[in-house]
């Protein structure tokens, strides 16, 4: 027999209880924050931020194939609460607005490796990303990040040396009339981890 | 409270003929010298619990009245007196700024000591490149530095990216203050308009080599 | 027949009704436990050795990783959820599964989904959103799975004869409905018709963090607080506390998402919601930690003899460390230091295996023998398990927690001289603890181990068949030709 009282009442509080958090959590910000819109800077056709687009937007999916955001976070705190802005991670801390186009968003919830919100502000030499992706322990002693070597292929040097051939010396060089080249996937990896840049001013940012 | 052996339940009634698909041999062990089904007690809540549970409602009350920006969607910083969206940036002293800078793009190659990689970065740390006069510092962050190079007695051949599209004038002149009285270095500060200087006088666009940043320098 | 065997008798049909179905779950469970061990192991390699393994792609850290925290999330700990749901129901409401042969596909369809996800995760195919990492194909699988379990077990319950909703069912109800909202929604709101921008992380962190909450620890909660009264024989101390800590989990713990969002890009105001919730929560623990212990005073001498209880006491004693470590976690000045390090990464073990796991090896050691009628094999495994596990998990959460907090505080805060420490200074820090944390999954791996032998020789019903159960330290007599049904408790 199905008690009604016990049971309904049961129903009735746990739909309450977590209908409360469901509102809280999920439809108000959706509320406060789905309207916001892309900025653009004074006086210029600049617009901030952009969505992605061609190698970019392929690496960002290499990006999530490889499980980079398992070491890596992309969200910068703020001045004075930790020392993200003091190492340089940024200029400012991230908001919302930074993040409008993204999808994932991919802010990430360990720093087994640095914060890669303005990597693309503070590296900007593409040679440097795809030999530290290649074996990270080349350009960064002592770091524990994995190598991707398989986002290379070796080949054997036909006539002329590739244009974006790894410039490999001692121990890591290639056996000889061998190069190392990046494929498709490493490069647009590279153009992915570039593009990240969150320094565009914005006032709701303090800056 | 006592709690008899294997108290049945309200509507049970025993079944009018013994099953035997159940093997009661096998069942019979475990299952017999189980307790009865679990039960509550009632014992009265605690007084101190009751007061304890005031405190921390009146606790996280105030938290949350005061740390919540109004319950605004664009005020990200908990901290009132600074929650306000428009506030107008604080100005920062060009030594952090520099350090800040250092630390973002520059210690990744030339390490956070300045003494850089052998036969890779060349050091910052009493480096004559950087010590001497300031125009060669500014020179080579404009446009960047290639080739054969000879820095504190130790041979480099690499490639140091250019900085002056992505850095400001007073940026690039607050990273050189900041490396060039860093790690026992002691050069004297360098200013905006210098770079600026620089900036507009200079016309090439690739960057420099060792040989041709010397000659500048004359 | 007398009244006590009559009743056993009732029990035994109920059982036997469950039977198919819940050795299914607990033994496709069991399979993910080790599955997820194997990862485990890797990944924590990997993180000290990088060159572990290297150069596959399907190996790498970033895949490996996720690969376990899904195989334990919903291989492991979902499978024996099911397990316990369908048995405690059973048992509580005194009606019989009808057609458990139903449940048995819904356990296939179950493991068809992780095995798919599983694959899927190591070929690349993962999403990179946390605890949602199979891809799209996956989840419809898993939910067709879930609701067969979910329907079932309430029709259990609508069949019930016995009156009484005792406190562990509303957990189990509460559990079975909290856990499809939440997984549909996550789905929809983040792959199907994704939110903007950052309100994905405030969808991924409700559903990340009531998976544990709203999920995971009621079913293990309705899992104490039936085996803790059931084995001394006692009643549980308060009906009213038991009110409280239901209700005020209910309440409370839904706002706990956002402690996950600390100094990130959001508003003040939802952060604050959820260090609030956080604080909030020291209610429902407390409740029910006071609970449990005033139920157990008096008897923790039976510690010693009983498997079952032991697993199960550890397992809520854990429910009350991590409870507390989290709320305290989730204030802005704690959490400046251990956000992005190591320390939260001890803190979902204490929760997801000092607490989950370990309370359901305890169930694993009481409802098993019920099903198979044979006793476990030998009291010398049980120790290796229980000693393997309990010292493996006290090592790696001890490690994480020291390590990770100055880990934090290195990475976090500035020197003496007010500047950052060089990052890598904090990575040369923090290897010897992951070291230190491989050892410990090893001795962990070896208690697992211990217990699929168990496992497997009791499903064989390999071994003497005994005539009591496998205590800590003795292991009964053979049972003669003509068996002695003994009286005494557990």
């Amino acid at each position: 027999m199905f008690s009604m009282q016990r049971g309904l009442a049961i129903f009735v509080g746990i739909t309450f209880t977590f209908a409360t958090g469901w509102v809280g959590l999920i439809v108000i910000p959706h509320l406060q924050l789905g309207e916001l819109a892309a900025q653009s800077e004074e006086g210029t056709t600049e617009v901030y931020p952009r969505p992605l687009q061609g190698l970019a937007a392929q690496g960002r999916a290499v990006y999530i194939s490889e499980g980079c955001l398992y070491c890596h976070s992309q969200q910068v705190r703020a001045e004075g609460y930790g020392t993200d802005i003091a190492r340089g991670w940024g200029d400012r801390r991230t908001v919302p607005r930074d993040y409008l186009f993204e999808n994932p968003i991919l802010l990430g919830s360990m720093r087994t490796g640095p914060d890669l919100a303005n990597i693309g502000a503070r590296q900007t030499d593409e040679t440097w990303h795809l030999l530290h992706l290649y074996n990270p322990v080349i350009t960064s002693p002592g770091s524990i990040m994995p190598p991707f070597d398989y986002l290379f292929e070796t080949r054997r040097i036909v006539g002329e040396r590739a244009y974006d051939a790894l410039p490999l010396k001692d121990d890591w060089a290639p056996a000889a009339g061998f190069e190392i080249v990046p494929s498709d996937r490493a490069k647009a990896l590279v153009a992915y981890l570039k593009a990240q840049n969150r320094t565009f001013p914005l006032k709701e940012a303090g800056r | 409270m006592s709690t008899d052996l294997n108290h049945a339940p309200s509507e049970f009634s025993p079944p009018e003929e013994t099953r035997e698909e159940v093997d009661i041999q096998r069942m019979h062990g475990p299952i017999l010298r189980e307790q009865a089904e679990p039960r509550e007690g009632f014992e009265p809540i605690n007084p101190a619990f009751t007061i304890a549970f005031g405190v921390i409602v009146f606790v996280s009350g105030y938290y949350l009245a005061t740390y919540s920006g109004d319950f605004r969607g664009d005020v990200y910083n908990e901290n009132r007196a600074e929650g306000s969206a428009d506030q107008s940036p604080k100005p920062v002293d060009p030594l952090v700024l520099g350090q800040r800078l250092f630390n973002g793009k520059c210690a990744a190659c030339h390490q956070p000591d300045g003494k850089g990689r052998p036969g890779q970065f060349p050091p910052l740390a009493q480096s004559e490149w950087l010590l001497g006069p300031p125009e060669i510092p500014v020179r080579i962050l404009l446009l960047g530095l290639q080739g054969d190079v000879t820095v504190a007695g130790e041979h480099f051949n690499g490639n140091m990216p250019a900085f002056g599209e992505q850095l400001k004038d007073e940026q690039i002149a607050a990273v050189l203050s900041y490396v060039r009285q860093e790690w026992g270095n002691q050069a004297e500060a360098i200013g905006a308009e210098l770079v600026a200087d620089l900036r507009k006088s200079v016309q090439r666009k690739q960057p420099w080599t060792a040989v041709e940043l010397k000659a500048a320098s004359k | 027949m007398n009244e006590r065997e009559l009743v056993a008798l009732e029990r035994a049909r109920i059982d036997e009704s469950a039977r198919g179905p819940v050795l299914f779950f607990f033994a496709t469970a069991l399979f993910w436990l080790l599955a997820g061990t194997v990862l485990a192991l890797a990944a924590s390699l990997k993180l000290h050795t990088p060159g572990f393994l290297a150069g596959h792609d399907w190996l790498t850290f970033g895949r490996v990783r996720p690969a376990h925290v899904n195989a334990v999330v919903y291989g492991w700990a979902s499978l024996t959820g099911f397990a316990v749901i369908v048995w405690l129901m059973a048992r509580l409401s005194w009606a019989e599964v009808r057609y458990p042969s139903l449940l048995v596909a819904a356990g296939i369809l179950w493991n068809v989904g992780v095995v798919l996800g599983t694959v899927a995760i190591l070929a690349g195919q993962g999403t990179s959103v946390e605890y949602l990492e199979y891809p799209i194909y996956v989840p419809p699988i898993l939910v067709a799975g879930y609701a067969l379990v979910a329907v079932w077990s309430i029709v259990i319950f609508r069949d019930r004869r016995e009156k009484e909703v005792y406190v562990s069912q509303w957990y189990l109800l509460g559990a079975m409905f909290w856990l499809p909202w939440l997984y549909i929604t996550a789905n929809l709101l983040l792959f199907w018709f994704p939110v903007a921008g950052v309100v994905q992380g405030s969808v991924l962190w409700w559903f990340g963090h009531n998976v544990m909450g709203l999920w995971f620890s009621p079913l293990a909660l309705a899992t104490v607080y039936y085996l803790i009264p059931k084995v001394i024989g006692r009643p549980i101390y308060s009906y009213y506390l038991g009110i409280i800590g239901f209700w005020s989990l209910a309440l409370f713990y839904v706002w706990l998402g956002a402690h996950h969002l600390v100094g990130g890009p959001f508003p003040a105001w939802l952060i604050t919601a959820g260090i609030v919730g956080s604080l909030m929560m020291f209610i429902p623990v407390g409740a029910t930690a006071i609970n449990h212990h005033m139920t157990m005073i008096g008897h923790f001498g039976k510690l010693k003899y009983s498997p079952t209880l032991r697993f199960v006491v550890f397992g809520a004693m854990s429910y009350t460390a991590v409870s507390v470590q989290g709320s305290l976690e989730a204030l802005r000045d704690v959490n400046l230091v251990t956000k992005f390090t190591h320390y939260t990464v001890g803190h979902s073990h204490l929760g997801m295996y000092a607490f989950y796991t370990m309370t359901m090896f305890g169930a694993m050691y009481y409802i098993v023998p019920r099903l198979t009628g044979w006793e476990w094999a030998s009291a010398r495994l049980i120790r290796w398990h229980f000693w393997s596990t309990a010292i493996g998990i006290a090592i790696y959460v001890a490690l994480f927690t020291w390590g990770g907090w100055y880990q934090g505080v290195m990475l976090h805060q500035p020197d003496s001289q007010g500047k950052p420490v060089p990052f890598m200074q904090v990575v040369e820090y923090t290897r010897p603890y992951l070291i230190g944390r491989s050892v410990a999954g090893g001795l962990i791996a070896v208690g697992h181990l211990a217990f699929t032998v168990l496992f497997v020789l009791n499903l064989m019903r390999r071994g003497t068949r005994r005539a009591g159960p496998t205590l800590f330290h003795e292991e009964p007599a053979p049972v003669a030709s003509q068996p002695e049904l003994a009286a005494s408790s557990v």
